[in-house]
């Protein structure tokens, strides 16, 4: 979300009234502000980015060390004598109906999920920053067509072409993977096109060209170092979008193949079991998708408010 | 050209592509239509060939688009070869469930995102501000059925006060109808609080700062009066849009929450048609979707424009 | 104009009483206001001390960034809820308004004290009607019926020289002419007869020809209601003829203060003099270069050790630069000033003297006050100067 511009107090003596000043304090509380000394206003990140960077990173560590931590396997291991068992000590999260290790599960999908929700995001930031890149460098009749475009395929319900396209392929990692970040490929040209519009015109692109650099260098030289960064903080929010919609196919039978730990196939293992006294088999994975999706919205956020990005589109 | 007369101009347009993609939907999707369908029912190579030239599928797609076109201009959306059904009979029972859905969703995001959003500009940077905002951020942060099974778990299964499933329609009781859509509502509405909240607090605490609202201060008005009379208005433009947006995009958009508390909408059709390869039933179902959504954008555009006609001048001159 | 106290529509007397016009209506005294920013405390307004009895008007006159606007808000406590601290104390009519909670302050803003501001385009709400911001605080304050705050509404806009009042009532604010709109705002400072009106630069924002109908008009209005009036300006040309008293600001401090015809017979502050000099005159060559201040105000977080204005001024001593001179009575007749070497007084020539001698750096590279001003730097500073204070 937009939060106002750091207050540019250099310019106060000078032209600026205190009157401003005034004005531009009264929003300026917002992420993070606090008076230190009494003497001088200081911003620094807020609790939630760290507690966000930590759980992030423990959920990142376990989806990598997954198969040289002491789990059992969460699909070929099953314990007969623990069918869908609340959380013990043999079973931290307790098992499924089928006697499988929820945590195992729960680890296991971790990594499904990272991996679909970082490559699709990647696929989709690589053709979607590029198409919003150069429609609002070039501004004119090409981002006039980008943008009517983008605004017709925003027009159809992402999820359920998700849903169709992976239903009929048949369940693979790979294809959920490219639909997911396929159908991002709309909305991240729609945000990388304001952010490249908030720089195209400012000076030094203006500058840039008018020392007889070619478009595909201020592109890429002027504009692009500018963008990314913004960009970055966005992509954060992504992934977390990315990953609910993955959890969300699976959940709907449609995601990775059976043999995949998900969480959304847990999820939907779960559902069924919610009012049969064994609801840890749903709420864990959601609790973990939960956790992960508050991290990425948490740093992405406090980036964005760092760097600025115009009004969030996602 | 006039305002109004290139915005319709435009709809025009993305209402031909929209509907283009929707009837392309068939070929676009991976398998073949002929043989799901006429598989169906045993099939040789005479009906596979049949279901082909009914579908239009042997003539190229813009003859194809320009036959289904005038079809659906009829309302004739054609028919599922599964259940035999009217595609329009399906939409004419499915739509008003998940618009009520949507609606009550709404609702209940509005009444507690407005307030809120009021008084976080208001109390911008206290502790109030803060807590408000980590409180909506983190039913943000929570997938809109991962919320459900929560919901779900604790108000029918662990204190058994609504049903997980039970939806009646407004015509058979509305204290049931309410009951049913409840928890639903609830889902697809709680996350998008935060949405609402900041986005009206941000254009808020703009309109805190404008000469007016001091003016409103100086004239001795109590603040609630300043803020709900004098700030509120101006600062509604964008949460509008962003209503309008949610409202276009939930009427189909609900697929999971529909699934997971078993809606008779919209969006549940949609996961029956495609799990039943209903290729008929999909594309006129994703066709009445976009449109719906073209159409409410349509609408909120204008409505921005009748509120606001500073914006009118503004848009069409920079257009 | 006829008298509204003839009228049968307007508002109930006051609660407070009428004043008693030996008695100071308004009495600031060491209010000031300083702002936490993010590059420290910035002293928007430091110090200021002065009194204003029932029915006088007074000038506050200052460059943008003087601190003039919000000590005109300070008066009145409508500066931002945080990050700001407000000391001194304002007393209206023998009451601590630096003392009173926001619910008790409501009751005296607008209804007492009432306030014009800047740009009638940004302090009119462009989403309601003409007619309800005029009603709505004597509706509020007064509790007048819908139908008799119309009656009155529309008298008042009549009072303002709006013709067809009655139909103005239901046009939004975009659809009248900036002229139009200050005198709306004038009705709605009007609606409650408060005691004392605070103009905040309420002609900068409009046409040269408008500027002196709308002052004329406020003028008469103060003279016929017996309101005091507080005139925020940063043109000494505007305050001239029409207040009893004027208070020149300077970096958030008053640093002269005198009854209008003695500060013009005599400006004893090298600032004063300095703002005189670049108001232009009917008599001067119509391609005359008028003169400007050279140099900025200052850094309002660091001002300068000494006076404010020692780094732009012509007159300025060592002392200057490491003395704060207080405000002193001087010359009689409530003639206050806060310079070491007054202008017009025989140290302050002296001073003059050697400086334009070329004995002290800073004045030289400044010129002096008799050449014509010709330099960039000043010509530059004279542009930024008017894009600021017309704020937006």
């Amino acid at each position: 979300m937009p939060v106002p511009q750091q207050p540019d107090l250099t310019a106060l003596p000078s032209s600026s009234s205190a009157q401003r000043a005034a004005a531009v304090l009264v929003g300026s509380g917002t992420s993070g502000a606090t008076v230190d000394d009494g003497q001088v206003l200081r911003r620094r990140l807020p609790l939630s980015f760290w507690i966000s960077a930590v759980f992030l990173a423990i959920i990142v560590l376990a989806a990598v060390t997954a198969d040289w931590l002491p789990f059992v396997d969460p699909v070929e291991d099953y314990d007969p004598q623990a069918l869908a068992a609340g959380p013990s000590g043999e079973h931290l999260f307790g098992t499924t109906s089928n006697g499988n290790d929820v945590l195992s599960i729960v680890v296991q999908g971790a990594r499904t999920s990272l991996i679909v929700g970082l490559f699709a995001v990647a696929l989709g930031f690589f053709f979607g920053g590029l198409l919003g890149l150069v429609a609002g460098y070039f501004r004119g009749w090409f981002d006039t067509v980008i943008s009517a475009v983008i605004d017709i395929l925003l027009a159809f319900p992402a999820l359920v072409l998700a849903l169709a396209i992976v239903s009929f392929k048949g369940p693979s990692l790979t294809v959920v993977t490219i639909t997911l970040g396929i159908l991002a490929i709309p909305a991240v040209a729609r945000v990388a096109r304001a952010a490249t519009l908030q720089y195209a015109s400012r000076e030094f692109v203006l500058a840039a060209r008018t020392l007889g650099a070619s478009h595909k260098r201020v592109i890429f030289r002027e504009v692009l170092p500018n963008v990314v960064i913004p960009m970055a903080a966005v992509s954060l929010v992504a992934v977390a979008v990315v990953m609910v919609a993955e959890s969300g196919l699976a959940f709907l039978g449609a995601g990775v193949p059976a043999d995949t730990p998900s969480w959304g196939s847990l999820m939907k293992l779960g559902q069924g079991q919610l009012d049969k006294g064994a609801a840890h088999i749903c709420l864990f994975p959601a609790a973990a998708l939960f956790i992960t999706v508050y991290s990425l919205n948490t740093i992405g956020d406090t980036l964005r408010q760092r760097f600025d990005v115009g009004r969030g589109v996602l | 050209m006039s305002y109004f007369a290139r915005k319709i101009g435009f709809l025009l347009i993305v209402l031909v592509a929209v509907t283009f993609l929707a009837a392309a939907l068939i070929r676009l999707l991976p398998g073949d239509p002929a043989t799901v369908i006429a598989g169906a029912s045993g099939a040789t190579e005479e009906e596979l060939d049949q279901v082909r030239a009914d579908l239009g599928l042997d003539d190229p797609l813009p003859v194809q688009y320009v036959g289904w076109l005038g079809d659906a201009v009829q309302l004739d959306l054609g028919r599922s070869y599964i259940s035999k059904l009217e595609v329009r009979d399906t939409i004419s029972d499915r739509a008003p469930v998940s618009f009520q859905l949507m609606l009550y969703a709404q609702i209940i995001t509005l009444l507690i995102a407005v307030p809120l959003g009021v008084f976080t500009a208001y109390k911008a940077g206290t502790r109030f501000d803060r807590t408000a905002n980590g409180i909506t951020f983190a039913f943000l942060s929570l997938p809109n059925f991962v919320l459900g099974f929560l919901l779900i778990y604790l108000f029918a299964v662990k204190w058994n006060l609504l049903p997980a499933s039970d939806y009646q329609p407004l015509s058979d009781s509305i204290g049931g109808n309410l009951k049913g859509l409840l928890l639903p509502a609830l889902s697809l509405g709680l996350g998008q609080v935060a949405v609402y909240s900041r986005l009206l607090r941000v254009d808020m605490i703009a309109t805190l700062q404008e000469d007016y609202v001091t003016m409103a201060k100086a004239k001795g008005l109590p603040i609630r009066r300043v803020l709900w009379r004098h700030a509120l208005r101006p600062s509604s433009l964008g949460l509008l849009t962003v209503v309008g947006v949610n409202v276009g995009s939930l009427i189909g958009g609900a697929v999971v929450v529909e699934q997971v508390f078993q809606i008779p909408g919209v969006g549940l059709g949609l996961i029956g048609a495609i799990q039943a390869r209903d290729y008929i039933v999909l594309q006129g179902l994703v066709a009445f979707v976009a449109i719906v959504y073209v159409l409410v954008n349509f609408s909120v555009d204008v409505l921005y424009a009748v509120l606001d006609p500073r914006v009118r001048h503004a848009r069409a001159s920079a257009a | 104009m006829n008298s509204p106290s003839t009228r049968s529509s307007r508002p109930a007397p006051v609660s407070l009483g009428p004043p008693d016009p030996t008695l100071p209506l308004l009495e600031v005294d060491g209010l000031a206001t300083h702002f936490l920013t993010e590059r420290g405390m910035v002293k928007a307004v430091d110090g200021v001390t002065f009194s204003l009895r029932p029915g006088q008007t007074l000038g506050v006159v200052g460059e943008s960034g003087s601190g003039k606007t919000i000590l005109a808000r300070s008066i009145m406590g409508l500066l931002p809820p945080r990050n700001v601290t407000r000391t001194g104390t304002v007393r209206f009519a023998g009451h601590d308004l630096t003392a009173m909670s926001e619910r008790e302050l409501a009751h005296v803003r607008g209804r007492e004290i009432a306030m014009i501001f800047q740009d009638p385009m940004t302090s009119l709400n462009p989403v309601l009607r003409v007619g309800r911001q005029i009603t709505e605080s004597v509706r509020h304050h007064l509790g007048m019926s819908a139908k008799a705050a119309r009656a009155w509404g529309t008298e008042l806009l009549d009072m303002v020289g709006i013709p067809a009042p009655g139909l103005r009532m239901d046009d939004y604010p975009h659809e009248l002419s900036g002229g139009m709109r200050q005198r709306v705002t004038i009705a709605i400072a009007l609606a409650c007869e408060p005691k004392l009106i605070i103009a905040d630069e309420p002609t900068t924002a409009l046409d040269v020809t408008v500027q002196a109908q709308i002052l004329d008009l406020l003028q008469e209005l103060q003279a016929s209601q017996g309101m005091a009036l507080i005139l925020v300006t940063h043109d000494l040309g505007v305050v001239a003829g029409r207040t009893d008293d004027i208070a020149v600001m300077y970096a958030g401090k008053i640093v002269e203060h005198a009854p209008t015809p003695a500060l013009f017979a005599q400006m004893r502050h090298p600032y004063t003099e300095a703002l005189l000099r670049s108001i232009p005159k009917l008599d001067d060559a119509s391609h005359t270069r008028l003169e400007t201040i050279p140099g900025r105000p200052p850094d309002l977080v660091a001002p300068p050790p000494g006076c404010r204005f020692a780094p732009r001024c012509m007159l300025v001593q060592d002392r200057c630069r490491t003395e704060l001179p207080e405000l002193t009575a001087g010359g009689g007749s409530g003639h206050r000033y806060r310079c070491f070497y007054p202008v017009g007084t025989e140290i302050g020539e002296a001073a003059r003297a050697r400086n334009e001698a070329g004995a002290t750096p800073a004045a030289a590279s400044a010129s002096t006050a008799s050449a014509p001003r010709s330099s960039m730097a000043s010509r530059v500073s004279t542009a930024s100067e008017s894009d600021g204070s017309r704020g937006h």
